[in-house]
């Protein structure tokens, strides 16, 4: 064994598997913080390069995009509230209020070290306890998959900074946008009127850059810049308060710790972990925290928990992919796809046939860490450098990056066109403080939710309270009620302590 | 009439506009919209859409109930005012540069929409509008059309 691990360290501690890893991670950085582009793209890119590389410098340098595209994402958020993947959409609650209070370089440190500390312990986690969490991974069926969504959607709409009566309505829209297209399973035309480019529904990047970037820009044009004091802006941008403190990380290591757990346990559920997980952990850090007030007002606690469970996903996504060969998300179908080029397949028996492989992958998943960091590092410094650009000026710049990102997503204009009508309704819903977050995660979630609600139908015979026989789905059932029910209570309760006054 | 009355005014509005269209959902568009499965048994293809719509006719009632008895808190409530002509001027700007990037061609349009939006939006002197657009352009053309193979769109210009 130990033979193994030694020659897996030497595979990818080659020159060329390092070069490739700080490759990967500079395109990762920049193209996760571009609105409109992201790691996938640049790795589905990348790959067939990668299938006539030697595989130590192939795998490592596609596991180097992904990480640091997910820490790029949200320089993105912090920048220019705009998220480049969906998982950076919470970070944009706190980490641009944080920018807009003259404290960039802060959020993006902390960002960067909760993220770097979350990624690095989940690849612990994954390296050590994979086979037992891929174990109870397929012990999940479509019941507790949707039960876990109707709980992320309730967490969203109770706990966001919206009031709940709108979050709902935009979680409803949200869910009711996600239909439109030719249905999952009958494949028959729904919500169409005719558009032919429909067929595949509305576009999430299009919709994405709309929403936020787009949006925001919009806002900026019609309702003129936010009045602030330039001064002190300044002031506070050259300051101590703008720089993290090693006390502030050091005070939220639980916080980190948290949603490092949270993060690994949902990452490893396939195809929902990297969108549930960050505000799953955003959720419980703000129910635990003190100061729950300071939460979507440029709290550090709350960015850092956020970044902690979003990185952690990234390690544990390949728990179900080299235990059972099942891709939890699009970049772990295009790294089977590697590994099967290369004499790699995933499964239960990949230990035995190729335990070198498997050991090579643990490998350049620490390393990578290290890689991504120092990067990070240098492009946490340069990325302060947008607050030094006019705000006049980079609204322009972001008008014209959301026509390219919405056009480079599918080389089509009528994307552009889905950017436009979306960037209107985020808008709207931006000037009458609907959650913009809560109706992008409810789109994400929507086919998912539907895909599980009808194969639990399919599975009872059209009988759903037998989901209620599943004690997991009970218990995400449960606590979802629990969420929404909790604060009407309180309230009846606290009405009821409160003496009247007395009537004169 | 001052700026809390007018938002709330504004709030009922659009509150009771949607759960109009949430009603029109159910009862028109979605039954007019979707195809009646014969053989999918478990759920319809409208059953999903129309859940949703349900979900937002709902909270369209519940606001519009918050709203009438004074219970919506204050940092809840929208902006007031519309600006309804600044809207209509950006939103025509940006649909003529989406125009001439699919007729004139990318590269043309964005100089030309750059420059003006520079010069009149962001107050750059001219030489450094048209020098800031020429640089900011050829990183673009790297990064997508050499480094990334996107070819942007080209019209009867570049």
């Amino acid at each position: 064994m130990m033979n193994n691990i030694m020659t897996a360290i030497g595979n990818v501690l080659s020159i060329g598997a390092i070069l490739a890893m700080f490759g990967g991670a500079i395109v990762g950085t920049v193209l996760g913080a571009i609105p409109g582009l992201n790691g996938t793209m640049a790795i589905a890119l990348i790959l067939p390069i990668t299938l006539y590389l030697n595989p130590w410098v192939g795998i490592p340098m596609i596991l180097a995009i992904y990480k640091a595209a997910t820490w790029g994402g949200s320089i993105g958020s912090i920048m220019l509230n705009t998220p480049g993947t969906s998982a950076a959409i919470v970070m944009c609650l706190d980490g641009n209020q944080l920018n807009k209070q003259g404290k960039p370089l802060k959020a993006l440190k902390a960002c960067l070290y909760s993220g770097i500390i979350g990624d690095f312990l989940s690849d612990l986690i994954c390296i050590f306890v994979c086979a037992p969490i891929a174990t109870i991974a397929i012990m999940v069926g479509p019941p507790e998959f949707m039960m876990l969504i109707i709980l992320a959607l309730s967490i969203i709409a109770v706990l966001g900074d919206t009031a709940p009566v709108k979050a709902i309505i935009s979680a409803g829209l949200g869910l009711f946008f996600a239909c439109i297209g030719y249905d999952l399973i009958t494949q028959t035309p729904r919500l169409m009127f005719g558009v032919l480019e429909l067929g595949d529904g509305i576009k999430f990047v299009p919709m994405l850059v709309g929403m936020f970037a787009l949006s925001e820009a919009l806002y900026k044009l019609i309702r003129g810049e936010e009045e602030h004091d330039k001064d002190a802006y300044n002031a506070m941008l050259k300051s101590k308060e703008n720089d993290l403190d090693t006390k502030e990380l050091w005070t939220n290591k639980f916080t980190i710790l948290q949603g490092t757990i949270i993060g690994t346990f949902i990452g490893a559920l396939p195809g929902i972990g990297s969108t549930v997980s960050p505000w799953l952990s955003y959720a419980l850090s703000k129910k635990e925290s003190k100061h729950p007030e300071e939460f979507g007002k440029g709290s550090l606690t709350g960015l850092m928990s956020a970044q902690s469970a979003c990185n952690a996903v990234s390690g544990a996504n390949l728990i179900p992919l080299l235990t059972l060969g099942i891709p939890g998300d699009s970049v772990a179908a295009m790294l089977i796809g590697v590994m099967q080029v290369h004499g790699l397949k995933p499964g239960p028996l990949i230990m035995t046939n190729n335990p070198v492989g498997v050991y090579s992958i643990f490998a350049a998943l620490i390393i990578c860490d290290i890689i991504y960091f120092l990067v990070g590092l240098v492009s946490v410094k340069y990325a302060s450098y947008i607050t030094k650009i006019s705000s006049r000026i980079l609204t322009i710049m972001i008008i014209v990056m959301s026509v390219i990102g919405a056009y480079a997503y599918n080389r089509s204009m009528f994307d552009v066109v889905v950017m436009l009508v979306f960037a209107v309704i985020g808008y709207f819903m931006k000037v009458y403080k609907f959650s913009v977050a809560t109706f992008m995660i409810a789109f994400i979630l929507s086919p998912t939710l539907e895909t599980n609600l009808r194969q639990s139908l399919i599975l009872f015979d059209g009988e759903i309270g037998l989901v209620f026989q599943r004690p997991v789905a009970v218990a995400l059932f449960a606590v979802a009620c629990m969420l929404v029910l909790l604060p009407i209570i309180s309230f009846i309760l606290k009405k009821r302590r409160t003496p009247r006054a007395p009537e004169a | 009439m001052d700026n809390n009355t007018k938002s709330k005014k504004y709030e009922l509005i659009y509150s009771i506009g949607l759960l109009v269209i949430s009603l029109l959902m159910i009862f028109w568009i979605i039954p007019s919209q979707t195809v009646i499965s014969k053989t999918e048994t478990s759920m319809q293809p409208s059953a999903f859409p129309t859940a949703a719509s349900v979900l937002v006719v709902a909270g369209s009632i519940l606001l519009i109930i918050q709203l009438l008895l004074g219970k919506l808190k204050p940092e809840h409530q929208g902006e007031s005012g519309l600006h309804v002509k600044s809207f209509i001027e950006i939103i025509c700007a940006i649909i003529i540069y989406l125009l001439m990037i699919k007729f004139v061609g990318f590269h043309t349009s964005t100089l030309i929409a750059c420059v003006l939006a520079l010069r009149f939006y962001a107050n750059v002197k001219w030489i450094g509008c048209i020098i800031g657009t020429a640089i900011f352009l050829c990183v673009v053309y790297a990064l997508f059309e050499i480094a990334l193979a996107i070819p942007l769109p080209k019209g009867f210009l570049f």
